[in-house]
C-alpha cells in the first residue's frame, strides 16, 4: 500500500513570478500521437508529432498582457474536474485572423495547447488518453468562444479576443525544458 | 541497443533532439524506452553465427603401424 500524499512544498525565499502569457502553440488534436512524462517530477518529457500528414504546433501571437490562462479545479462529489481556459486577444481584425479563427471553430475533434507563462514555465494540455494511458481521463481543448470587435471611437480597440477550454480530470502538464516545440 | 516499432513514426521532440524517431540517435531511443514510449523496444541480441561443421579426422592410433600391403 501506499499513501496517497506523499510530500509537501516547501517555501523558497527566491520565489517570484511574473504574471502573463508569453507564447502560445496550438495543435490540431491529431497532429500529436504521442507523448510522455518522464520527467523528474512527471513533467512531458517528449512530443512525437504525426508524420504523414507532418504534425506540427503553430503560434498564436496574442497581443501584450492580453492572453491569460485559467486553471479551476471543481470536487463538488469528490471527483476531480479541472478545467483550463486560455483567452487571448488578438488585435486588427484581418481576413488572415478571421481564417485562423475559422479554422480552429472546424477543429471539431480537438485541439492541443502549449503556453508558456511569464516565468517561463510551459504547460501541455487538452491532453486525452489517447496519447498517454497513463494520464487522467480528459478531452482535447476547444475553441469556446470568439469576439471580434471594431471599436467605434479612435481609442477603442480593433480585435479578435479567443477563449480555448479544455476538460480534464487532472491539471496540465509541464513541458520538460529539454523539449523542443515541433513548430 | 534500441529500436523504433515497426509500423510506428513520426517526428518525436526530446532532450533536445527534434527530428523523425526513425533516425533517432541511441541515447534519445534509450530514454524514450526508460520512459515508457510505446514506439520503442529493446533490439533483440544479434544471433552469433553457427560453427561450421568439420569433419574429425580420424588418425591412426599413435604409435600403431599402417597395416602391411600384402605383396
Amino acid at each position: 500500500m501506499s499513501f496517497c500524499l506523499t510530500g509537501g512544498i516547501s517555501g523558497n525565499c527566491t520565489d517570484s513570478c511574473a504574471g502573463g502569457i508569453g507564447r502560445v502553440y496550438i495543435a490540431a488534436s491529431e497532429a500529436l500521437t504521442a507523448v510522455t512524462t518522464g520527467g523528474a517530477a512527471g513533467e512531458v518529457d517528449s512530443l512525437t508529432m504525426s508524420l504523414a500528414p507532418v504534425g506540427v504546433f503553430f503560434e498564436f501571437e496574442f497581443y501584450q498582457e492580453t492572453a491569460a490562462f485559467t486553471e479551476t479545479l471543481e470536487r463538488p462529489q469528490g471527483n476531480a474536474s479541472v478545467v483550463s481556459s486560455l483567452t487571448g486577444t488578438l488585435i486588427c481584425r484581418s481576413q488572415e485572423k478571421r481564417n485562423a479563427i475559422m479554422e480552429l471553430a472546424s477543429c471539431s475533434c480537438g485541439l492541443v495547447v502549449i503556453h508558456e507563462e511569464a516565468s517561463g514555465k510551459r504547460f501541455i494540455w487538452g491532453l486525452t488518453k489517447a496519447y498517454l494511458d497513463t494520464l487522467a481521463f480528459g478531452y482535447n481543448a476547444q475553441l469556446v468562444s470568439g469576439e471580434g470587435v471594431s471599436g467605434a471611437v479612435i481609442t477603442d480597440n480593433n480585435q479578435e479576443t479567443i477563449t480555448i477550454e479544455a476538460k480534464s480530470a487532472a491539471k496540465a502538464l509541464e513541458l520538460d525544458s529539454t523539449v523542443v516545440i515541433p513548430v | 541497443m534500441f529500436r523504433v516499432k515497426k509500423g510506428y513514426s513520426g517526428k518525436v521532440s526530446t532532450k533536445g533532439y527534434l527530428g523523425l524517431i526513425k533516425e533517432a540517435p541511441q541515447e534519445v531511443l534509450e530514454h524514450l524506452f526508460h520512459i515508457g514510449h510505446n514506439g520503442v523496444e529493446e533490439a533483440p541480441q544479434p544471433k552469433k553465427k553457427a560453427k561450421k561443421k568439420v569433419d574429425k579426422v580420424i588418425d591412426n592410433k599413435e604409435g600403431e603401424d599402417l597395416p602391411k600391403i600384402e605383396e
